[in-house]
C-alpha cells in the first residue's frame, strides 16, 4: 500500500483531483439512485428490490457534497497529488492495452503464443529490457507457464489446434 | 475446549496434502512478505482459481499460510534492508534496520520470529477457546444483530485504513451498490445489469479484488521511479542473547495481548496493531528517547501484535463469517466459492475444515519459526529481482486466474476496469478496502436489514430495542466518533 505523500507545489492539481472525484461520485449516486427507484423502493414494513442500493445511493449523494465543497474551499491537507509525469502515463496505457490485447489474442493464437507475446512486450517497452533477454525471458515464462497451468495443474486455457 | 474437535483438526491437518500446502502456504507467504510490490491480498486473490481444485479444508490452510507467513517475510526486509515488504512491518524498519546496522539484524529477526510465534500461537489458543462459544452466542442472532454488526465492520474499516473517512465511507456505499448488481435474491428483479447477462448473477469479487490490489499496485509501482537503493547488512550473530530475551519478554506479552484485541475487531488488522503497540513500548520505556537507536523492544513488541492480530482475525471469520480484513474477506469468498457458508454454524456444520485450519495454523507458525532464519540468504537474493520482471508476472498470474474462474472473458474483462478504477481511487485518495468488504457483506447486510424490517413491519426501532444489535450500532457510532473528538489524533497516519 502505498501512503499519501504530498507535495506542496501539487496542490492545486490535488484538488482539481479531488473535485473530480466527488463530480464522479454524484454522478454514480444519481443514476444508482434514478435505478433503485425503478426497481422499486417498496414499502418500510416489506421493503423492495431498489431500498438498500436507494439508501447507498443517496449516501453517497451525500458524501460527494461534502466532498466537493471542502475540496473546493481547500480546507483540507490534500492527500493524493503525485503528478502522473509522461512517461508513467505512457507505461500505465501500454500496460493497460497489453492487457486487453491479452484478452483479444487468447482465443485467437492461444495461451502459449499469446503469454509470450505478452510478457516480450512489457519487457522491451515498458521495462527497458535487451532484445535478447526479452526474448530468452519471454519464452521461458510462456513455457513455464504452459506446463504449470496447462499441464500440471490442468488449467483449461485455449489452445491452438496444435496443442499449445 | 473440545479435544475430540482439536484431534480431527490435527488429523486433518497432518494429513501429507495439507502438510505440503501448509508448507507451499508459508513459503509462498513468506516470499509475498518480502516482495514490497505485492502483499498477501494480492497473493491469495492470485491464487484463489488455482484452490478452488482442491478440497476445501486444503485450500484455506493454504490460503491461510499465505497470510501469516507474510508477516512472517515483511518483518525480513524491514530488518535487513529498511524496505518494509508489508505495511504491518513498517514499524519495524525503525528499531530492526538500526540493530542490523549495528550487527544485531540475526537477534531482531530471531526475536521477531520468537515474538511472532508466541503470538501466532497464543491467538491460536483462544481462538479454540472462544471461537465456539462466540459461534454459540451467535447462533442466536436474528437479522437484526446481524445489520449491525455488517454496520459496526464497516465502522471499523472506514476508520482504520488511511485516507479520509468521508471517502471510507464513499468507497463503501460503492461496495453496497457493487454487491446488489445482479438479481435480487427475494424479488428476482435484475438490479444494475443493464441488459448484460453476465451480471444476472452479480460481479464476481475475484476479479475486482485482483483487481482493485494486484493490477492496481502494479500500476502505482510503475511510477516510482528506479530501484529502491537497498544498503544491505550482515547477520553475524544469529540467535537473540539471553539479555535480549529477558528485555523481549513483556514487550512480545503486551503485543500479544494488544494485537489480539485489535486484530478482533473488524477493519482495525495487524497494520494499526503493530503501531499501537510500538508506541505502547516508547511510554512505558524507561528509556524513550532511545527509540530508533535500535531498541530491541521496539522490534519484540510490534512483530508480536502484528501476528497476535493476523491469528485473531480468524476468529469473527470462522464463528460469525464476517471479515475484519481485506484478506479474511477473500478467505470467506474461499469458502463460499466452495459451498461453504460461513457463519455460526460452521463449527458444528465443518468441523474438519474449522480445526483443520486452526490446527495447520500450530503447525504453520512452527514451520515458519524453525524456516525463517536458514532461509534469509535466498530471501535477500529474491528482493533483489529487478520489479521489471516481476510486475509482468503479477499481471499474468491476475489474467490467468481471472480467466480460469469461469473459462470466460468477462471476467478478465472485469479485472481490467477494476485495475484501471483501483488506480485511479488510489490515486484520487480512495482506499479499496472498504469497498471490498461491503462488496462481499452486501448480501448478509441486505438480508438482515429487509429481514429486520418485515419482522418489526417497518420500525427500524428494532435495531436499537435489541440490546446485541444496540450495542453494536453503539460501537459503531463510538468508532465513527473519535476522530472527531479534540486531542485525538488518528494513529495510523500520524505515527508514519
Amino acid at each position: 500500500m502505498t501512503d499519501g505523500i504530498s507535495r506542496q507545489g501539487d496542490v492545486a492539481r490535488s484538488i482539481r483531483g479531488d473535485v473530480v472525484g466527488g463530480l464522479v461520485l454524484l454522478v454514480l449516486g444519481g443514476i444508482a439512485a434514478y435505478e433503485s427507484v425503478q426497481y422499486g423502493l417498496g414499502r418500510w414494513s416489506a421493503p423492495g428490490p431498489g431500498f438498500l442500493p436507494f439508501g447507498a445511493s443517496v449516501l453517497i449523494i451525500a458524501l460527494a457534497l461534502v466532498i466537493v465543497p471542502r475540496e473546493l474551499r481547500g480546507a483540507v491537507q490534500p492527500e493524493t497529488g503525485q503528478v502522473t509525469s509522461k512517461t508513467t502515463l505512457r507505461d500505465v496505457l501500454a500496460v493497460l492495452s497489453s492487457m486487453i490485447a491479452y484478452a483479444a489474442l487468447l482465443s485467437v493464437i492461444g495461451f502459449l503464443a499469446t503469454t509470450a507475446l505478452f510478457i516480450g512486450f512489457l519487457l522491451r517497452f515498458v521495462g527497458g529490457k535487451s532484445w535478447r533477454v526479452t526474448l530468452f525471458v519471454a519464452a521461458a515464462v510462456a513455457i513455464a507457464a504452459h506446463i504449470l497451468f496447462v499441464v500440471l495443474l490442468a488449467v483449461q486455457m485455449p489452445v491452438t489446434p496444435l496443442g499449445f | 475446549m473440545q479435544w475430540s474437535n482439536i484431534l480431527l483438526g490435527f488429523e486433518t491437518a497432518a494429513q501429507p496434502i495439507n502438510l505440503l500446502f501448509c508448507l507451499i502456504g508459508v513459503l509462498l507467504g513468506q516470499l509475498v512478505g518480502i516482495l514490497p510490490g505485492l502483499g498477501p491480498a494480492a497473493a491469495i486473490a492470485i491464487l484463489l482459481p488455482v484452490s478452488f481444485t482442491m478440497a476445501p479444508a486444503t485450500a484455506i490452510i493454504l490460503l491461510a499460510g499465505i497470510y501469516y507467513g507474510a508477516q512472517y517475510g515483511g518483518t525480513i526486509t524491514s530488518v535487513l534492508l529498511n524496505v518494509p515488504g508489508e505495511s504491518s512491518s513498517v514499524v519495524t524498519t525503525l528499531d530492526g534496520y538500526q540493530m542490523a546496522q549495528q550487527g544485531r539484524g540475526g537477534a531482531a529477526l530471531g526475536i521477531a520470529a520468537i515474538g511472532s510465534f508466541i503470538a501466532g500461537t497464543v491467538a491460536n489458543l483462544v481462538l479454540m477457546v472462544i471461537g465456539p462459544l462466540l459461534a454459540d452466542v451467535a447462533l442466536d442472532f436474528g437479522p437484526a444483530e446481524y445489520f449491525s454488526l455488517m454496520i459496526l465492520g464497516m465502522a471499523t474499516i472506514t476508520i482504520f485504513t488511511s485516507g479520509s473517512v468521508v471517502k471510507g465511507w464513499a468507497m463503501a456505499a460503492i461496495g453496497v451498490l457493487l454487491g446488489s448488481v445482479g438479481k435480487d435474491i427475494i424479488s428476482g428483479v435484475p438490479r444494475f445489469t443493464f441488459g448484460v447477462r453476465e451480471l444476472m448473477d452479480g460481479i464476481g469479487f475475484v476479479p475486482v479484488v485482483m483487481g482493485l490490489f494486484g493490477v492496481a499496485d502494479v500500476f502505482l509501482s510503475l511510477e516510482e521511479e528506479g530501484e529502491p537503493t537497498v544498503i544491505k547488512a550482515k547477520v553475524r550473530d544469529a540467535l537473540p542473547s539471553g539479555e535480549d530475551m529477558r528485555r523481549s519478554g513483556w514487550p512480545i506479552a503486551r503485543g500479544t495481548v494488544l494485537g489480539f484485541f485489535l486484530g478482533l475487531l473488524p477493519g482495525a488488522g495487524s497494520v494499526v496493531a503493530s503501531f499501537a503497540s510500538y508506541a505502547v513500548e516508547k511510554r512505558l520505556s524507561p528509556t524513550p528517547e532511545k527509540f530508533g537507536t535500535g531498541m530491541i523492544e521496539g522490534v519484540a513488541g510490534p512483530e508480536s501484535a502484528n501476528n497476535a492480530a493476523a491469528g485473531a482475525g480468524f476468529i469473527p471469520l470462522l464463528s460469525l463469517g464476517i471479515p475484519a480484513t481485506a484478506v479474511m474477506a477473500l478467505l470467506l469468498g474461499a469458502l463460499m466459492i466452495h459451498g461453504i457458508q460461513p457463519g455460526p454454524m460452521l463449527f458444528s456444520l465443518h468441523p474438519e475444515i474449522v480445526w483443520g485450519v486452526v490446527a495447520s495454523m500450530y503447525i504453520g507458525n512452527l514451520m515458519l519459526l524453525i524456516l525463517n532464519l536458514p532461509l534469509i540468504p535466498l530471501w535477500v537474493k529474491c528482493v533483489e529481482v529487478p520489479y521489471a520482471y516481476m510486475f509482468p508476472l503479477i499481471l499474468l498470474f491476475c489474467l490467468i486466474g481471472a480467466f480460469s474462474l469461469q473459462y470466460s472473458l468477462f471476467d478478465v474483462g472485469t479485472l481490467i476496469a477494476f485495475g484501471l478504477i483501483g488506480y485511479l481511487m488510489k490515486k484520487l485518495g480512495y482506499e479499496p478496502a472498504p469497498l471490498i468488504l461491503a462488496l462481499i457483506l452486501t448480501p448478509l447486510l441486505e438480508n438482515g436489514l429487509r429481514q429486520s424490517l418485515m419482522i418489526s413491519q417497518g420500525s427500524p426501532m428494532i435495531f436499537v430495542t435489541r440490546p446485541i444489535s444496540a450495542a453494536f450500532l453503539f460501537l459503531a457510532a463510538l468508532i465513527l466518533l473519535l476522530p472527531i473528538l479534540p486531542g485525538r489524533r488518528r494513529f495510523v497516519g500520524s505515527e508514519s
